[in-house]
């Protein structure tokens, strides 16, 4: 059911050198994230936090390349594992399943990168 | 002449008495559907429903229906939805049936596509499809429908999608969902990226081209000639002549042609202008 696709990686420089830079890719990409207050150190900081910077770049992604913008929006965001992360946005007729997997290295540099894309049919 | 059949999907009647040197034969597909009110539980004047009548889906609001509101929304329902899809195709007759004579000329008619759909009542039984309908609270902009479960916004335009150049495509999702109860499948099926064996309700289904998002059974509201098929269908069950793979055969067109004389049919010509008779 789900199609591999081969897709682009989200890269969050989270240092607080392109701490702007950052705030100005994410706004433009993501509008509704409001401000990235994404550091290096809150990335590693504790799971939570880290989770949550993953989440900001899935969302960014989203953002960027889902053109279905109908429908009721996410309904849900899954961990499946500690790297990866399933998305549910609800369409007519259908449920959109988007995987991304996800690293944080050791200086707080967040990728994502789409896996898998699927759908839930009613 | 009148000849009808019903069909699982919907019923389907020729009618030949309309036939003249200028006049076509009508095939009419009928859609008998029962609509079923969905409440709030208990008699309650409002709840919640959720998304595809799916209990782990989320929640919606929604309001009981009352007489006015539901008697309003079957009608729009029914009349945007058979103004949507009914009249649109011509299609040619390439066989030797039908034809009449008039002042010793023989003349060949096509086949005008027209579609009604009949409101049935619940009680009467006889549908081919029953669809139950959610009435939303105000507060709600969207719901979780599908072919069979319907609200009562699935009848405005709403934005599906964008295309590459980022402007919207709208859609009115009955007018797609009766797409779909006439046996027509998603824009994309048959494509590497939609293949007929997997799930044809993934997204890339619904058209990844421009040209394939904006048609309706994909994101907008665009007619293409492949939505002719149930009545390609409907007349290869009803003449017993033709194949619908074959695509000579009561190919379809969406400007009217007027029927042919032997001279024309032997020449294939497509009169889409009114042609001169005796």
């Amino acid at each position: 059911m789900t199609a591999v696709k081969p897709d682009r990686t989200v890269m969050m420089r989270t240092t607080s050198r392109n701490l702007s830079m950052l705030i100005l890719v994410l706004s433009g990409m993501a509008g509704l994230l409001g401000p990235a207050h994404a550091t290096g150190k809150r990335c590693q900081m504790n799971a939570i936090e880290r989770s949550k910077c993953i989440i900001e770049a899935i969302l960014a992604d989203i953002s960027r390349s889902y053109t279905q913008v109908g429908g009721g929006g996410i309904s849900a965001i899954k961990q499946n594992s500690t790297t990866s992360f399933t998305v549910s946005i609800s369409q007519e007729e259908r449920v959109d399943l988007l995987t991304y997997e996800a690293s944080v290295d050791g200086k707080g540099k967040v990728s994502v990168k789409k896996t898998g894309e699927g759908t839930q049919s009613p | 002449m009148k000849l009808g059949m019903s069909l699982p999907q919907f019923d389907a009647e020729l009618n030949t008495d309309t036939c003249d040197p200028y006049n076509n034969a009508e095939l009419t597909l009928t859609l008998k559907l029962g609509f079923r009110q969905i409440n709030p539980a208990a008699g309650a004047a409002d709840g919640t429903y959720h998304d595809y009548g799916r209990a782990t889906a989320p929640n919606r609001k929604i309001v009981k229906w009352t007489v006015g509101s539901w008697n309003l929304w079957r009608k729009n329902f029914v009349d945007t939805a058979a103004r949507f899809w009914n009249g649109k195709f011509w299609l040619s007759n390439n066989f030797p049936v039908y034809e009449i004579e008039k002042n010793g000329i023989k003349y060949r008619p096509n086949i005008w596509c027209l579609f009604k759909i009949e409101d049935r009542d619940i009680a009467l039984g006889g549908h081919h499809h029953v669809i139950d309908v959610v009435r939303l609270h105000s507060s709600e902009t969207w719901f979780g429908s599908h072919s069979k479960l319907y609200d009562s916004l699935d009848t405005n335009s709403v934005q599906k999608g964008t295309d590459s150049k980022g402007k919207a495509i709208m859609q009115r999702a009955h007018v797609h969902e009766v797409g779909h109860l006439l046996g027509l499948g998603h824009v994309d099926i048959g494509k590497a990226h939609c293949p007929p064996g997997g799930d044809t309700n993934a997204s890339n289904c619904y058209g990844v081209a421009d040209v394939d998002k904006y048609s309706v059974m994909g994101q907008g509201m665009q007619l293409r000639l492949a939505h002719s098929m149930p009545w390609r269908k409907g007349m290869v069950a009803l003449s017993g002549k033709g194949n619908v793979l074959t695509a000579t055969d009561w190919e379809a067109k969406t400007q009217r042609i007027y029927p042919r004389i032997p001279a024309e049919v032997a020449t294939n010509a497509m009169l889409t202008h009114r042609p001169l008779r005796k």
